[in-house]
């Protein structure tokens, strides 16, 4: 009697811990979306004033970004058009060295290289990126007025190639992981029906890997429409509207950088510099619903 | 169909020396049960016959295994071609993240199929088809799937499961399939639908079977091999080994009386 009653205790107290603990990890969760919900009315709720009191057309259609002075002109187009040149360039090159070094470093690469590689890459992902920008604004420039002679030392395509060289360590670290957890056993089933290394593969791990693979390449691009400090370092600022890649030209990162030190509190242009980050923030959760699409068309694809 | 001749087989993993000094002929048309203790080298014998081991960093193999007259280690032999005439179904079932249908197509996709005289083209459809519905009447799974091809081989029970690799492994038309503990991870029930199977697939191929379950040797094979600590211990007609055996080591694991 007494046993079975320290028993009914027993049962009783692990039903509240473990009510407790679906609580805490469900706050947890909760933290992180209330803390996104958060950062978004903060963005809205200061580009409000400017939203209101402008032509939103305007805003994101205008070529003129001169936030400053008497006549000022909001149009974000030659900043958005900055991010995206520099992101895509970057990504074009960083998005296919990326995954052929990924798929070196964990398919071809002796286990010897492999020790040395995948640790320089690790701290490759690491460094700050003033140092990025450091080494672009100081190096890289130097050789790309060698060989494309652009008129501005400091360009979009010295911004692209810096941020290429920045995703690709992101890239490879989540990439690989994603390679090296498809279970051995999918591989030697492969294997045993007589696919050859690459065939498995094209049909088994790359299939199997994909939704890590896609995480890679959009968490990298993240990395690329986020980063500020190498791209003021490296793309000379100018604010002109233009698509050729070797001009000079300010992303949407930069100019919040550079503007909000001179943007008075409460003035227009402090609240436009809201909206250039309501903008931002958009972008990135735009391309977050794209993997998300990627990834649930995939799986149709695959079940 | 292939017997396979194995001489003086040595494989080390590093400085374990896991085979040594094997030899053993396995006839065709019958089904040679391996048997013996964890970790006394049935896993790495079978893996041997379709050069598996190749894939291990570390391990070194030495001796012949010879199919069809041929030594599959000589140096011009392409290990793949050996892969392509062995079938193998694993322990644990393994079927790809596919469908279906896709899984057992799997192979045939990549090699193309063989026709009459003996070419070798790129499966049309209509082939594909074909060879998916006698792969999985072979391994006595179609009835149970032929309505839902096109779903995810993972909605299958473990017993399904493990005869689409069956079926998958038929696909490639071996003549000799290995088979490494198939049901150590299935029921009663499944287990028979699997020996009921193998048995009926010794008329076709040569079989090779790995088991821990000395029921399941005495139940399906024809002849049985009993490995322990590296050495091929004794080797002959089952019902001999089970009843009869000649060495001391055998008699001792038959009997229960070895951990
Ligand atoms: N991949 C490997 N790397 C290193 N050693 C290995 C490897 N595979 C097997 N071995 C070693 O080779 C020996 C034989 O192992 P094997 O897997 O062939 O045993 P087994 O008879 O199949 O055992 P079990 O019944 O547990 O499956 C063991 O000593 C094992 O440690
Ligand atoms: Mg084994």
């Amino acid at each position: 009697m007494v046993a079975l009653k320290s028993k009914k205790n027993n049962r009783y107290m692990r039903k509240i811990f473990e009510g407790g603990m679906t609580g805490l990890l469900l706050a947890c969760a909760l933290v992180s979306v209330l803390v996104l919900l958060m950062v978004f009315m903060f963005l809205l709720g200061n580009s409000l004033p400017f939203l209101q009191n402008n032509d939103i057309w305007q805003f994101l259609t205008g070529t003129h970004w001169l936030p400053f002075g008497d006549f000022p002109s909001y149009g974000i187009l030659p900043l958005f058009v900055g991010t995206l040149m520099v992101t895509l360039v970057a990504s074009l090159i960083a998005i296919p060295v990326g995954l052929g070094a990924t798929i070196y470093l964990s398919e071809i690469a002796s286990p010897q290289v492999r020790n040395v590689l995948k640790p320089v890459i690790e701290i490759l992902a690491g460094i700050p990126s003033v140092i990025y920008g450091l080494f672009a604004a100081l190096v890289l420039s130097d050789w790309i007025m060698v060989i494309f002679e652009p008129n501005t030392r400091l360009n979009a395509l010295n911004g692209a190639l810096i941020l290429a060289v920045m995703m690709i360590p992101i890239m490879v670290s989540v990439a690989e992981e994603a390679l090296n957890s498809v279970p051995r056993n999918l591989r030697e089933a492969s294997l045993a029906l007589g696919a050859t290394r690459w065939e498995t593969l094209k049909m088994t791990i790359v299939p199997a890997a994909l939704p890590g693979i896609v995480a890679a390449i959009i968490l990298s691009m993240g990395r690329a429409v986020g980063e500020t400090m190498a791209v003021i370092m490296a793309t000379g600022n100018s604010t002109q509207f233009t698509f050729n890649i070797l001009a000079s030209m300010r992303p949407l990162t930069a100019a919040l950088a550079i503007d909000v030190p001179e943007a008075t509190v409460g003035s227009m242009a402090y609240y436009s510099l809201f909206a250039v980050g309501l903008v931002l923030f958009i972008i990135t959760f735009a391309l977050n619903l794209v993997a998300e699409y990627v990834l649930a068309r995939f799986k149709e694809a695959y079940h | 169909m292939s017997d396979i001749a194995v001489q003086d087989l040595n494989v080390w993993f590093d400085k374990n020396h896991a085979l040594k000094n094997v030899n053993i002929t396995v006839g065709g048309n019958q089904i040679t049960a391996i048997i013996g203790p964890s970790g006394c080298g049935k896993s790495t014998f079978i893996r041997c016959i379709n050069r598996m081991n190749d894939l291990i960093a570390g391990c070194k193999v030495e001796g012949k295994v010879i199919v069809d007259g041929k030594d599959i280690y000589d140096k011009d032999v392409d290990v793949v071609d050996i892969r392509k005439s062995i079938g193998m179904v694993f322990q644990k079932p393994n079927p790809f993240p596919k469908s279906i249908f896709e899984n057992i197509a799997y192979a045939p996709r990549i090699h193309g199929v063989t026709d009459e005289d003996g070419n070798v083209h790129k499966a049309s459809k209509q082939e594909l088809a074909e060879l998916v519905e006698w792969s999985l009447k072979r391994a006595a799974l179609w009835d149970e799937v032929k309505d839902r091809l096109d779903k995810s081989a993972y909605n299958l029970s473990g017993g399904q499961q493990q005869r689409l690799c069956i079926a998958r492994a038929l696909a490639i038309k071996p003549e000799i399939i290995l088979f490494d503990e198939p049901c150590s991870a299935l029921d009663p029930i499944a287990t028979a639908k699997i020996e009921d199977l193998l048995i009926d697939l010794k008329n076709d191929y040569t079989v090779l079977i790995v088991t821990h379950n000395m029921q399941q040797a005495g139940r399906v094979a024809d002849k049985t091999a009993y490995f322990y600590l590296g050495d091929l211990i004794e080797y002959g007609e089952t019902k001999q080994i089970f009843e009869n055996p000649k060495q001391e080591l055998t008699e001792q694991y038959i009997t229960g009386r070895m951990g």
